[in-house]
């Protein structure tokens, strides 16, 4: 902007020195006819925005909304039961992310694919923060919210993070999502289908839980803000998970202890669920949706099984949990490394410390008893597991 | 006969001379500049700790910063202990560091040597002394003009200001740092020479008869003012010597703070604290690129979106967050030289989306930078007073160093003495090719 006090003080320079006058008005001439052009550009831009660019942004929401209300029509008629679903038709997004904010996407097809086979590639499995990157599978219709450890979150659409070829991933291609100073990711959530819930459920490393009614839930995610989820610093949340008011909550530790809550004894405000070992914390949590069992994945390649009816809820907040494996194989350092509520016709996909990321039909999982992968020593970093319908 | 050069290691440009003792030859050091007998002392050091100086520093800087991806992690700096409800605490403490930084782009060099509280800085997990700085520039320069000569330069001639700095401690230790750097860079012998006498000596040259001369050295970092006898080698005498640190670099955050905040948002966001500060420290250009971090992102998307001055707010995220620092303090610096010789001048950047545009004038700068032509008239009338010479004494007012080209002040030397006794010397070298005098022996 020009003031009148600038305007002042050039024509006092004329006055003072006739000689600076073609300058400034040369100087003068040639702002007006960048601006009048610049002027034209942004005429042509409104012109385009009222008519064009304008209408493939809606059909893309519009895609996303019909893929909703689609999904909403088959849980009415009792057809989609909750939990990380996808169509079998569509291509899969898995998307890997990690606590610098780092987030790369793959598309796969699961048409043709075989157990065990080799889904994608990941260069340096542990990327730049040291520590195992977590997985999900999605569909690229779906809506991510992801949240820092300081509550904040942000929303993306798996379309807008950008697809990297499978066998070349790397975190050097990865997308963005920019944590503030001393932020870290904490948690990805798809809540594409959000209104379908009562409820989401916050987890903690060290294991504090909360839920928070859905009502609630949207009006944090408008603000951007859904809460740190913890009692005390350097916990930070490490899952949230959408589900129903009659849900069962199961939480997993590392060292392989579960706790089991029914969602309606939850509590509103934090509070420390589980008493876990100085040297534990929580990899994973989740609902059972009414699926008939859980898988453990342990970071030796063992699928430990284990029927719904197995979980006891616990009584008190000060419980230790369920042991899903023996003290002494706790001992030889047998450890978590994912867990999930599973049908007999799910899927799952692992990332291997060498970087492979397979994928498996669990119902051959469960029968092998383990990832029946060619390493004589097979190391699991993180596992994910999802289900497919027609 | 070992090889001994001069060099002029300036704030701004810097220079290397040689000399048989009755001509002086100025070596082109930097042939990527417009000027090559000039280089600017500028050091850019890149991840893989090389160092560039000059427009090399600066074509690569360009090259490798503007519009550059920015990724900041989490490191590990230190711990600290503290003392709380009767127990001591160890904390680690963590700073964010882009990952991504390609190099660090350092200019002032010559203002840090006489910084105290600054001993130097880190530079990707290197820590680096002031004279470590210094050192990587000098070694260059000496590569570069041994290449030239084709031989091995032994010693060198330094200038130095008349008042490095404030105190004659800090006097001492920034002459120390110079010195120590030198030797560092593998010059095996270091000699100093005040900058303005070197000027003399090379207007000496010129001179038919002996003459009182005043030297009038203006260049980035200080002006040196000097009062002597010149013209014959018997008879030399300086009459009187005082410098002050006002000068080139000075006047440029002068037009920045007066003129260019408001692009930024000055004025209309000032309520915002900590928007403000960022705003604030525009006229600091060597933190400015350190401000760019994501808490600093989300600030200014923050104020944008809540409507903030958007448009304002949204040039100070463009100047930050691509590295358009340097370019803005150069379209800064360019508009400063050209109103030298025009009446008018326009400080614009459209890189990015900015449409930064200021159309500055003669008048403007000069009310802009009034309170530093005041201080140095002062210190101009208190030499003249202690070297015991009457005005109508000085034959000849011999101006040089950039910054003696701006009109305020060859009128305020006209004014004091006549425009008749107000001569120039090249701004830029006779400071240089006065030091290569000195290095081949001629000396006051």
């Amino acid at each position: 902007m020009i003031t009148p006090e600038q305007i002042e003080d050039w024509i006092k320079e004329v006055e003072e020195r006739p000689s600076s006058a073609p300058l400034i008005v040369r100087f003068i001439a040639n702002r007006l006819r960048d601006l009048s052009s610049r002027n034209e550009e942004l005429l042509n831009e409104n012109i385009a925005l009222s008519t064009g660019s304008k209408v493939e942004e809606y059909e893309q929401r519009i895609a996303n909304l019909e893929y909703q209300l689609e999904l909403l029509r088959r849980q009415l008629g009792g057809e989609l039961p909750t939990g990380t679903v996808v169509s079998k038709a569509e291509t899969l997004s898995l998307v890997i992310f990690n606590t610098l904010g780092q987030v790369l996407r793959t598309e796969f097809e699961i048409e043709g694919l075989e157990t065990g086979s080799l889904t994608a590639q990941l260069k340096d499995a542990c990327g730049e923060d040291g520590l195992p990157p977590r997985l999900l599978v999605t569909s690229p219709h779906e809506e991510l919210l992801f949240v820092f450890d300081t509550g904040r979150t942000v929303t993306r659409a798996v379309s807008q993070i950008p697809a990297v070829e499978s066998s070349k991933l790397d975190w050097h291609q990865a997308a963005l999502v920019e944590p503030q100073s001393g932020e870290e990711l904490a948690a990805l959530l798809p809540v594409g289908k959000m209104a379908l819930f009562d409820l989401c459920t916050q987890a903690s490393r060290r294991g504090c839980i909360k839920r928070m009614m859905r009502s609630a839930f949207e009006k944090h995610i408008a603000r951007n803000y859904i809460g740190t989820g913890i009692k005390a610093k350097p916990d930070a949340t490490c899952s949230l998970w959408l589900c129903n008011k009659d849900d069962r909550f199961v939480m997993a530790s590392r060292e392989g202890f579960l706790l089991t809550l029914d969602v309606n004894d939850m509590p509103y405000n934090v509070e420390e669920a589980i008493r876990l070992s100085p040297t534990d914390h929580i990899v994973t949590s989740f609902t059972l949706n009414q699926k008939p069992s859980i898988l453990i994945l342990t970071q030796n390649g063992k699928a430990i099984h284990r029927d719904a009816g197995w979980l006891e809820p616990a009584l008190s907040f000060t419980s230790r949990g369920q042991p899903v494996f023996s003290a002494s194989r706790r001992a030889a350092g047998v450890r978590v490394a994912g867990a999930a509520a599973v049908g007999e016709d799910d899927w799952g996909t692992a990332l291997f410390r060498d970087g492979t990321l397979r994928t498996y039909h669990l119902n051959d999982l469960l029968a092998a008893g383990s990832v029946g992968s060619k390493d004589q020593d097979p190391e699991i970093l993180a596992f994910t597991a999802f289900e497919l319908t027609r | 006969m070992p090889l001994k050069v001069g060099i002029d290691f300036g704030t701004s440009n810097s220079g290397v001379a040689v000399s048989d003792g009755s001509k002086v030859q100025l070596l082109p050091v930097d042939p990527k500049n417009i000027t090559p007998e000039v280089v600017k002392t500028i050091l850019y050091v890149t991840r893989d700790q090389k160092a560039f100086i000059g427009q090399e520093a600066v074509d690569l800087y360009y090259r490798q910063n503007i519009g550059r991806r920015r990724r900041f992690v989490k490191k590990r700096v230190g711990e600290i202990d503290y003392f709380g409800g009767d127990m001591f605490y160890v904390t680690d403490v963590f700073t964010l560091v882009d990952e991504l930084m390609p190099g660090r782009l350092l200019q002032f060099l010559k203002t840090a040597l006489r910084t105290s509280g600054y001993d130097g800085t880190i530079i990707f997990d290197h820590y680096y002394t002031v004279s470590d700085l210094v050192t990587l520039y000098l070694r260059d320069l000496k590569q570069r003009a041994e290449t030239l000569l084709g031989e091995t330069i032994h010693g060198v001639t330094l200038g130095r200001p008349v008042k490095f700095a404030k105190t004659p401690e800090q006097d001492r230790l920034s002459e120390e740092r110079l010195r120590s750097a030198a030797y560092a860079a593998g010059f095996k012998e270091v000699d100093f020479e005040l900058e303005p006498i070197a000027a003399a000596l090379f207007y000496e040259l010129t001179l038919q008869k002996p003459e009182n001369v005043l030297i009038f050295d203006f260049g980035g970092g200080t002006l040196d003012i000097t009062i002597m006898r010149l013209g014959d080698p018997g008879s030399r005498k300086v009459y009187a010597n005082d410098g002050v640190d006002i000068a080139g670099s000075d006047f440029d955050r002068a037009i920045i703070k007066k003129r260019m905040l408001r692009h930024f948002g000055k004025g209309q966001v000032d309520h915002l604290h900590e928007i403000s500060l960022l705003v604030d420290a525009v006229s600091d250009w060597m933190t400015l690129p350190d401000l760019g971090t994501p808490k600093a992102r989300w600030q200014l998307t923050q104020a944008i979106a809540d409507g903030h001055a958007p448009a304002r707010l949204k040039t100070l995220e463009t100047l930050i967050f691509n590295d358009m620092a340097f370019s803005f303090y150069n379209a800064v610096e360019q508009a400063k030289i050209q109103l030298s010789s025009q009446g008018a001048a326009v400080i614009q950047l459209s890189e990015n989306n900015m449409a930064l545009w200021e159309l500055y004038t003669r008048r403007q700068f000069e009310k802009d930078i009034r309170e530093y032509r005041e201080q140095i008239e002062e210190v101009l009338l208190n030499t003249i007073a202690a070297s015991g010479l009457e005005l109508e004494q000085i034959d000849a007012v011999v101006k040089t160093g950039g910054s003696s080209n701006v009109p305020a002040f060859s009128q305020m030397l006209a004014g004091i003495f006549g425009a008749d006794r107000v001569k120039s010397s090249n701004a830029f070298s006779s400071v240089t090719a006065g030091l290569g005098l000195r290095a081949a022996g001629k000396s006051l």
